[in-house]
């Protein structure tokens, strides 16, 4: 049996989404959509074409009912494709939304780092025009709260889950309708590590790598995609604030849980 | 004098938005005046500045942009029009550095008919490309408040010309004089800027459908509404998409 999933992650990019379904996807009662792949990217065609039913069926069919517990998806592009929110509330009105967001000036920092190192490898031309506008969470959850309840939805903070991630785990599954029991390992591993971090965990953080695991950590730096994160100049920055400032004023009123002085490469942009 | 010898400096006038809203009909009708010319690049779009998200612009590469902008003959202005610089973030504050003084012309068009034009007619052409990019790019093209408002924060208003497609359309003779007027040249018309442009130029439009028009409206409403009060008289009720804004102001 299958039917509209129970929760969907909408965003954003670059903010550890796919790695906090991972997560999720630790828990015996939370599960990810049939095929395996976290981020279904379904509504992507519907900007060119109207949805129709069949879709709509064919998109539950992607959800089946294994047994007890949740099932859901997370794909970041949700929340900043426009057209996707009313597609949303058709395909799953009752499912419960998750947001994570993160420090803009980190994301576009994180960004430009993989982006220079693809044009190095494939020649690419370096565009970054989305990753500011990406940045744009306010008008976006604006945009969301036309369509679905804000009791709907939980917006997290990237940097709270690293700094907590036992807590904010506990939270998003309380969230979801799911009871946490014992913590899984991946969770456990990481809470101790911000607890007690070592040099090894400092090492990784500094190097961008605390999403990932050791043997992740290791294949990454052999093949060079560990990356220290680009040093942005002061025009960027300056056009950065100048974008964003509005936005990040409005999240107060809009999302009250986060702590946008967490936003360090914000703050210092400011 | 030649252009290789000739004076260079930077441009006398930058357009810098937006995408698929007549900018390439408006430059080519300016470029019969008398008193305007190209750049060394040959074409209308310069893109100069769209690589300074990914590097920083220095002194060197203010001097690279200025050499295409050479001046051969007393009186003639100069200029580009590249419609992505009122889009990428950084851009506004380099034109700044780069081109203090230079006037700057903008036009727009109902975002929803842009949309249309953009992203509808590329999918049933190239059916194959990643039209989600596209359409989302479409989307904060239409964005004309936040990037007007950018723009407003380096530059003066009377520095800032913005002009109107559909009334570029419904009446091309007044809205050349009022560029020309702007870009402080002589009110000459020439004979081209008096054959009207028609909408049926893009040929069949795509039909949109309910769900997409409440998507992009939840997102664009608020920008019209705030570039009705940043431009006072640009006319909402010529933008079909957007007329009961136009009444309800």
């Amino acid at each position: 049996m299958s039917g509209p999933p129970d929760f969907i992650g909408i965003g954003t990019h670059l903010a550890g989404g796919l790695w906090w379904a991972e997560l999720l996807g630790d828990h015996p009662l939370v599960h990810g959509p049939a095929d395996g792949d976290w981020s279904q990217d379904f509504f992507s065609p519907f900007c060119a074409r109207p949805m129709q039913d069949a879709d709509v069926a064919a998109y539950h069919a992607r959800f089946p009912r294994r047994g007890p517990g949740v099932v859901g998806e997370w794909s970041p592009r949700y929340l900043y494709d426009a057209w996707t929110l009313p597609l949303l509330r058709r395909a799953a009105p009752e499912a419960k939304l998750l947001v994570l967001l993160r420090d803009p000036v980190e994301r576009y920092q994180s960004a430009l780092s993989y982006r220079l190192a693809e044009e190095r490898r494939h020649g690419k031309w370096v565009s970054m025009t989305d990753v500011v506008h990406r940045g744009r969470y306010a008008s976006q959850l604006r945009a969301l709260y036309a369509f679905f309840d804000p009791e709907q939805v939980l917006v997290l903070q990237y940097e709270q889950c690293l700094a907590a991630p036992l807590a904010q785990y506990e939270r998003t599954l309380r969230f979801l309708g799911v009871a946490p029991g014992d913590p899984p390992r991946r969770i456990r591993r990481l809470q101790r590590s911000r607890t007690h971090p070592g040099l090894t965990r400092r090492a990784v953080a500094a190097l961008g790598l605390e999403q990932s695991g050791p043997a992740e950590w290791v294949r990454r730096i052999r093949t060079g995609r560990a990356r220290v994160p680009v040093q942005l100049w002061p025009d960027v920055l300056a056009a950065l604030r100048t974008e964003l400032e509005p936005e990040i004023a409005d999240l107060a009123e809009l999302a009250p849980q986060i702590d946008t002085r967490l936003w360090t490469g914000f703050q210092a942009a400011s | 004098m030649s252009a290789q010898q000739a004076v260079t400096g930077p441009p006398d006038f930058i357009g810098v938005g937006a995408q698929r809203s007549g900018t390439t009909w408006w430059f080519e009708l300016l470029l019969q005046h008398a008193q305007i010319g190209l750049s060394r690049r040959g074409h209308k779009e310069v893109h100069f500045f769209d690589r300074y998200g990914a590097e920083p612009m220095t002194d060197e590469d203010i001097r690279r942009y200025h050499w295409m902008f050479p001046r051969t003959e007393d009186g003639v202005l100069v200029g580009e029009w590249t419609p992505r610089y009122m889009l990428d973030p950084w851009t506004p504050r380099l034109l700044q550095r780069a081109a203090p003084d230079a006037r700057l012309l903008v036009l727009l068009r109902d975002p929803i008919e842009r949309f249309r034009s953009g992203v509808l007619l590329r999918a049933v052409r190239t059916p194959d490309h990643a039209i989600e990019v596209m359409a989302s790019d479409a989307i904060q093209r239409g964005r004309y408040a936040t990037q007007i408002r950018h723009l407003l924060q380096y530059f003066d208003p009377s520095r800032l010309l913005v002009l109107q497609y559909e009334r570029c359309v419904a009446d091309p003779v007044g809205q050349y004089r009022r560029t020309l007027s702007f870009l402080g040249v002589a009110d000459e018309v020439p004979r081209d800027v008096t054959q009207t442009r028609g909408e049926s130029m893009e040929g069949e439009k795509e039909p949109l459908w309910p769900e997409l028009i409440l998507a992009l409206r939840t997102v664009l409403d608020p920008e019209v509404r705030e570039l009705a009060a940043l431009v006072p008289d640009l006319d909402v009720a010529l933008w079909p998409h957007f007329a009961d804004l136009a009444v309800a102001r």
